[in-house]
């Protein structure tokens, strides 16, 4: 049974169709990265799961639940945030939490507990409204953990964080998923789903544009560029490397395709073979590659040069 | 049974921390006592059952404003700061976040009706009791339950308004401004059409002009009232029975909670 599974979900605001036919399934245990642009929808499909936004057509079930009756229940499976973190700003961050606790139906502890975790215990009592981006983000993070959820839904988590906590998210999130629980997050940062997401989907325009394991989106293909001083010698050991697939030249040195990633095995076979390269690096299409291929076409000079910038 | 423990705790909790909450009750509190001292004085009305009369007086006449503004500003924000979602997500349906709500009025009316009762007996009851049977007297009765109806009117206008307006501050400037210009154009139209003050009479304010009007409860100031009009040779009042508003006005109050419920159950949060 999946986790989340959405049939033609579709939401029209009255100038946006914002959602157009999406269907999706996550399974248990994976850790889904929903991409897109901005305004492509995903806040929206999010918002749809969660209750707060009615769909204008199609359906979708959480843990097999559809009926609204059975969705408030399935959502007690759930933590989730929903864009910005959303709190009383006259309230403490724990004082937050303890709403969102008596409606969960937990305990004391567990805050406490969730204070730790994203490291906002020493400011647990100041108000909400005192605290920098990065600590509302952990706030919010610490709330969809109180209830120990099954499913974790996190829209754009990483916004506003430091590297730090960039990095503090990211162990979170695989200490989770570790732990058997599914996660499905949205992002723009596209490096950081790649490091992180064992699933993806692309949205654009409110359609899905591609959908599938990492590797599947990306185009599958590991490469690496090898340079070494005798490059016959080099070409002939390549050739006979178990994992290449393929050997042939470039400007920056023999590219070899690879059927695992494992360059330190490369490395070890040639010195093996009496070969000490000086240079070897991975090569593959990145997951920005393949997001600009699904996304971009029409979207402009803009986004472009945006991408540069961020690369 | 759980999820009503729930609603009125998450809601208390939301309340008590809100200075907001505070400074509008400690206001109501210092006007409500200033208008009970500055009525009160030596007059027979010093002391139980005959007081009452003077203690809801101040409290029908401020406490429903009061109890408006509050409940808009403890309702429409919820919508601004997003927090009426993050209690969806958190597990609260729509219709519960709503009811929570709802079920906040019966608290913050108790407090207003609590507010002006210890106002009442503090200034009162160090005079000795005066004559009569019980401590509440029938017509004091109903003086009180017009004042229960009268809170509830303006506290399920405010919850119709934040639910509809979702802005404290917009919230606020509509339920005033409907209620100073209901009273202008009905005044403006019956002029020229005296037909239609009957139909005006059960307009919202009027009503509550009517339900919060001493005369209505207590023959003898009626009675004096028109006594004072008959000398200046104006029309005398005459009123309904005492029950055709108050039904008026509790049939408002379940049109104002039917539309706040139907608004959110329609509207994406
Ligand atoms: N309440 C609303 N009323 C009208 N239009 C809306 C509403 N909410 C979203 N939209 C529109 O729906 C589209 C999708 O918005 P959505 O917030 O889902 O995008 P997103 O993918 O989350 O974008 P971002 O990456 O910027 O967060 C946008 O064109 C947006 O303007
Ligand atoms: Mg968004």
């Amino acid at each position: 049974m999946p986790v989340i599974e959405t049939t033609e979900l579709t939401k029209r605001f009255p100038a946006v169709l914002a959602v157009d036919r999406v269907s999706l399934t996550v399974e248990q245990g994976q850790i889904f990265g929903f991409l897109g642009p901005n305004g492509s929808g995903k806040t929206t499909t999010i918002g749809m799961l969660m209750g707060i936004i009615k769909p204008t057509a199609g359906s979708f079930r959480l843990f097999g639940a559809g009926a609204p009756r059975e969705l408030l229940a399935a959502r007690a499976r759930v933590g989730a945030t929903l864009e910005t973190p959303n709190f009383y700003p006259y309230l403490s961050g724990r004082d937050n939490l303890r709403i969102a606790a008596a409606i969960k139906g937990i305990g004391k502890a567990r805050i406490e507990e969730c204070l730790d975790i994203v490291g906002l215990r020493g400011r647990g009592k100041h108000r909400f409204r005192t605290y920098s981006l990065g600590m509302k983000q952990r706030l919010a993070l610490a709330a969809t953990m109180l209830n120990d959820p099954e499913l974790i839904v996190l829209d754009e988590p990483a916004n506003g964080l430091d590297p730090k906590g960039m990095k503090e998210v990211r162990n979170i999130i695989r200490l989770l998923a570790d732990r058997g629980k599914t996660i499905f997050l949205s992002s723009h940062l596209l490096w950081e789903v790649e490091r992180t997401c064992t699933h993806v989907s692309i949205v654009r325009k409110g359609r899905v544009v591609g959908t599938g394991t990492v590797a599947e989106i990306v185009g599958g293909e590991i490469t690496a560029v090898v340079r070494a001083e005798d490059d016959d010698l080099l070409r002939a050991a390549l050739e006979a490397f178990p994992e290449a697939t393929s050997v042939r030249a470039s400007d920056d040195g023999l590219v070899v395709a690879l059927a695992s990633d494992d360059l330190a095995a490369l490395n070890r076979y040639l010195a093996g073979q009496g070969i000490y390269v000086s240079h070897l690096a991975r090569r593959h299409r990145s997951l920005e590659d393949a997001f600009m291929d699904l996304t971009g076409e029409d979207e402009g000079a803009g986004q472009a040069s945006l991408t540069e910038f961020a690369s | 049974m759980r999820l009503l423990g729930v609603l009125v705790r998450i809601e208390m909790l939301k309340a008590v921390k809100r200075p907001a909450c505070w400074v509008t009750l400690g206001v109501f509190t210092v006007f409500n006592a200033i208008a009970t001292l500055s009525s009160g004085g030596p007059s027979s009305q010093a002391s139980f059952p005959d007081a009452w009369r003077g203690i809801i007086e101040p409290a029908i006449n401020l406490g429903p404003v009061f109890l408006a503004a509050l409940m808009i500003l403890l309702f429409a924000p919820e919508f601004r700061w997003r927090t009426a979602r993050q209690n969806v997500i958190d597990g609260l349906s729509k219709e519960q976040f709503y009811w929570a709500k709802v079920l906040l009025l019966v608290p913050m009316m108790a407090v207003f009706i609590a507010i002006p009762t210890v106002i009442g007996v503090l200034e009162v009851a160090p005079n000795p009791r005066g004559g009569g049977g019980g401590l509440v007297e029938p017509m004091d009765f109903n003086y009180m339950l017009g004042f229960v109806v009268a809170l509830l009117l303006w506290g399920t206008a405010a919850l119709m308004i934040s639910a509809l307006v979702r802005a404290a501050g917009a919230g606020l400037g509509l339920l005033f401004l409907y209620f100073i210009c209901e009273q202008i154009v009905t005044q403006l139209l019956s002029i020229r059409w005296r037909a239609l003050e009957r139909f005006f009479d059960f307009l919202p304010a009027q009503l509550y002009q009517t339900i919060t009007n001493t005369g209505l409860y207590y023959p003898e100031v009626l009675a004096r009232t028109n006594a004072a009009r008959a000398e200046r040779g104006q029309d005398l009042l005459v009123y309904p029975d005492l029950w055709i508003p108050l039904v008026a006005a509790t049939a408002y109050v379940v049109l104002f909670l039917g539309l706040a419920y139907v608004n959110m159950r329609r509207r994406d949060l």
